[in-house]
């Protein structure tokens, strides 16, 4: 089957190259132009904080510095005792602390960025299993897992998917009428094939409605609805 | 990087090579999303951009090819769901330009085709999660576990898609109905 799946897919795509040499090289040149890496959303968050935060320290850092030399200067007669060189050491001293924040601020700015793009993927991925999730529970309407086989061996062509088709298409089944002018009508997402026996259904007028626990039974290949049991809105005797 | 058994160390000599080794691949797996060679192509060119942009991101879990077919999957599905496809794009329903050959009688070239492009293009009708499968792992000659480590749904979904989209291919063609059982 392999070789009979390629054979005619190419003979519909074509024996040429879809992806031409022309767009490769084309691709590769957009990828030099791109060398460094895109920038993130919280890359453009975090640079104008760390830049107001890093000015305002240099900011404070300066006046401290000014006012500091404004005291030298008026105690010079009181603290000329004192030895020279210790005012330069309190300012450096000041200054390492400052980049050692910026520097630690930018170790978390790209700490926080890593962190961001790893929660995306994980996000992405779950988004993308939650879809197949759904899609899975969408396509697994049978809950006994042999009903398609078992329903081959009783001579059904079909599957559940097409049991379900079948009563949709059979309101007659339906015991009660509608009401205000509304016809009852299977709801197709309602129907659960339960076996190759057995299916559980809802049914609506658009006013009122109902479930029904259905035997079927398949007969020259065409399937034969029985009534088990119905609920139907409002009936108090079932609540 | 390590890329078959080699340490690449530039990322732009690793994405010449991959794009040697699977653009043609991913470019006819975009083909059978969008059933058009220049869409196919742009969407090829994007997985290429975005995995660029997020090789540094790419742990190593899976193999590099997986990589690339889990996004140009997400890609195509993106492309069937996006508004712009869905309202205005007309697909050319797969058919690509004749090449003559003088030996065929015009009668014989259309049957002969026709014959051919019978199983391929009931494939490209199916719903897309059973094309899915279907194309991964005939045409693509991809393993199950493959296809489930790239779908992120496991091994007995991907079989059971896959026996649904062969009896799905066996109502429309009946002799295929050997391959189901």
């Amino acid at each position: 089957m392999h070789q009979q799946v390629k054979e005619s897919m190419n003979e519909i795509i074509g024996s040429n190259h879809i992806f031409s040499e022309e767009k490769q090289k084309q691709t590769l040149l957009k990828i030099k132009n791109k060398k460094t890496r895109k920038k993130t959303f919280q890359w453009y968050r975090l640079t104008p904080v760390l830049g107001l935060t890093a000015f305002l320290l240099a900011g404070t850092l300066l006046f401290s510095i000014y006012n500091q030399g404004d005291n030298h200067a008026s105690n010079i007669p009181e603290k000329s005792n004192e030895p020279a060189n210790e005012e330069p050491v309190v300012i450096a001293g000041e200054e390492t602390r400052v980049i050692e924040i910026v520097s630690r601020l930018e170790d978390k700015a790209i700490e926080l960025e890593e962190e961001n793009s790893e929660l995306r993927n994980e996000l992405e991925f779950l988004a993308y299993k939650f879809e197949d999730t759904l899609e899975d529970a969408k396509l697994e309407r049978t809950i006994y897992p042999g009903t398609d086989n078992n329903l081959e061996i009783l001579g059904y062509h079909g599957t559940s998917e097409d049991v379900i088709t079948d009563l949709v298409n059979r309101p007659d089944v339906i015991p009660v009428d509608g009401i205000l002018g509304g016809t009852m009508r299977f709801n197709p997402n309602g129907i659960y094939v339960l076996s190759h026996k057995h299916v559980y259904a809802e049914f609506d007028d658009g006013h009122t409605g109902g479930y029904l626990l259905l035997e079927y039974h398949i007969v020259n290949g065409e399937i034969q609805w029985d009534i088990i049991d119905m609920y139907e809105y409002g009936d108090e005797s079932k609540e | 990087m390590l890329y078959k058994n080699a340490y690449i160390e530039d990322y732009e000599t690793l994405f010449e090579q991959l794009m040697k080794d699977y653009s043609e691949s991913l470019a006819r797996l975009a083909y059978t999303y969008v059933k058009d060679r220049g869409r196919a192509e742009d969407i090829v060119q994007d997985v290429f951009m975005k995995a660029y942009q997020n090789i540094e991101d790419f742990r190593g879990d899976s193999e590099i090819k997986t990589w690339l077919y889990r996004i140009t999957i997400n890609r195509c599905r993106d492309e069937l769901r996006s508004w712009y496809f869905r309202k205005f794009f007309v697909s050319n329903d797969g058919f690509e330009k004749e090449t003559v050959n003088p030996n065929e009688t015009p009668e014989l070239k259309l049957i002969t085709k026709q014959d051919k492009q019978r199983l391929g293009k009931a494939i490209l009708n199916l719903p897309v999660k059973f094309r899915e499968v279907i194309i991964l792992f005939y045409y693509q000659d991809l393993s199950i576990e493959e296809i489930s480590g790239m779908m992120h749904v496991g091994q007995n979904t991907v079989k059971t898609r896959l026996f649904r989209a062969r009896k799905k291919l066996a109502e429309i063609i009946p002799e295929f109905e050997k391959e189901v059982r």
